[in-house]
């Protein structure tokens, strides 16, 4: 049993002999006493491949219970796998009178020194020992020399990362099947997300092509503002040639008199200028009249019996 | 829950973020994209339909040599994309022909002139190619 602290948190290892009493927020490392290990070579590469597999090897091993694995890489097609049993560990805990609400990490002993070839002494009578890189916790009396270091030597440095319990992820109160629930949801949330972007981006590019297709065929500008700046321009073509050609059938229309007939017709940027030979003034008036109904008179001029009109078309 | 399920989680609920995201601004765009085409398709249809009067489907070889088919022309001259027809003594028959014909072909009249002199009659017409 040892107790020892680092700056921030306190650190114990834990063992089944523990008898401290813990006031404070700290993390705890597990002894070999509370999981099992298990060290197999298989002909894979992948850590996930052996996890899958870490119920069948550890199968007529364990006792009763809701076991998780932790699987770690030793050498290449070499694995140490732990199998631990979280809430058995926690029950445990609390038998040796540790307040599981002041417990913010468990670690196991074997995670910690996984790399590390060593002999330490964890209390007066007990010692650590790495043997083929499974780390056993074993009576002194067992051991061929007493180790010098003890294991708070050791853990002085920081923790590592792989955790076998985090009281925050505890504290989100998700279970496992809850966390698959959450899992399966999300993915298909995800999926659904997916495959929507997917049709949105097809929908785009089958606008794109669209544009494209009538572009080309029809040989049109590339962007609505020149598009719509072309169909200005033939709109205003569009209204001055049908006014033209309205005016001409209009003024064509009028009924000349006998010796009455048209001098001239000049014709430029939307004004007709009209210049008739008519044989009174009243008939000029007429003339006038007929012309006005219509379109809008910008200029008279009379010569005799010439009666000179410039019209805006 | 073990850490790799809690890093797979955090990770979904980024990959859900960013999709979400990332699928509310496309369809935002969608949108957009459909509107503007909607209105490009509107604007061009109209662009095509006048197009189509002024432009394309004339045929100017054709117009021009039924022009001279009708009435010879004594002076014919292209300026600048216009096509210039003088006429310096038509009958009043023959050039109301030609105009007729003109006008009733989609062609872009730029200038007409019609001066008559005793019994001569000219005729000046001045066509956008």
């Amino acid at each position: 049993m040892s107790f020892f602290s680092s700056k921030r948190k306190d650190i114990y290892f834990i063992t089944k002999n523990f008898d401290k009493k813990i006031d404070s927020r700290c993390d705890i490392v597990l002894s070999p006493q509370f999981y099992w290990t298990k060290k197999v070579n298989l002909n894979t590469n992948f850590s996930f491949e052996v996890k899958k597999m870490a119920p069948s090897i550890f199968d007529g091993i364990l006792p009763k219970g809701d076991f998780d694995y932790r699987v770690f890489k030793t050498n290449p097609k070499e694995f140490i796998i732990l199998a631990y049993d979280i809430e058995h560990i926690l029950q445990e805990l609390k038998l040796l009178g540790i307040d599981i609400s002041l417990v913010d990490k468990i670690y196991t002993i074997q995670s910690e020194l996984l790399d590390k070839n060593i002999s330490l002494k964890s209390d007066e009578t007990h010692g650590i020992v790495s043997v083929d890189g499974i780390v056993v916790h074993l009576p002194l009396r067992f051991l061929e020399e007493t180790p010098k270091n003890s294991i708070e030597e050791i853990l002085q440095d920081r923790l590592s990362s792989s955790y076998i319990y985090s009281k925050n992820l505890k504290e989100m109160g998700i279970d496992k099947k809850e966390s698959n629930l959450i899992l399966s949801l999300l993915i298909l949330l995800a999926l659904v997300l997916f495959v929507h972007i997917l049709k949105i981006e097809k929908n785009r590019n089958l606008i794109a092509k669209q544009k494209e297709k009538m572009i080309k065929r029809y040989d049109l500008p590339k962007t609505s503002f020149e598009i719509k700046s072309m169909q200005a321009e033939f709109t205003k073509i569009d209204k001055e040639q049908n006014r033209l050609r309205e005016a001409l059938s209009y003024i064509g229309n009028f009924t000349l008199l006998n010796k009455e007939f048209f001098n001239s017709l000049e014709y430029e940027k939307s004004h007709l200028k009209l210049s008739v030979r008519l044989n009174s003034k009243n008939r000029q008036r007429v003339f006038k009249d007929f012309v006005s109904k219509k379109f809008k008179i910008i200029k008279v001029d009379k010569n005799g019996k010439d009666f000179i009109a410039q019209v805006a078309l | 829950m073990n850490r790799f399920k809690i890093s797979f989680l955090f990770f979904i609920i980024i990959v859900v973020i960013i999709f979400g995201f990332y699928y509310i601004n496309i369809k935002k765009e969608l949108r957009q994209e459909q509107l503007g085409f909607r209105q490009f398709k509107e604007a061009s249809s109209s662009l095509v339909l006048l197009k189509n009067r002024w432009i394309s489907k004339r045929d100017d070889k054709s117009i021009f040599s039924r022009v001279a088919n009708i009435a010879k022309p004594t002076k014919e001259s292209i300026k600048r994309g216009v096509k210039i027809f003088d006429f310096y003594s038509i009958s009043q028959s023959n050039m109301k022909r030609v105009l007729k014909f003109l006008l009733n072909s989609h062609v872009q009249i730029k200038k007409i002139s019609i001066k008559r002199k005793g019994s001569k009659i000219s005729l000046h017409v001045e066509v956008k190619l």
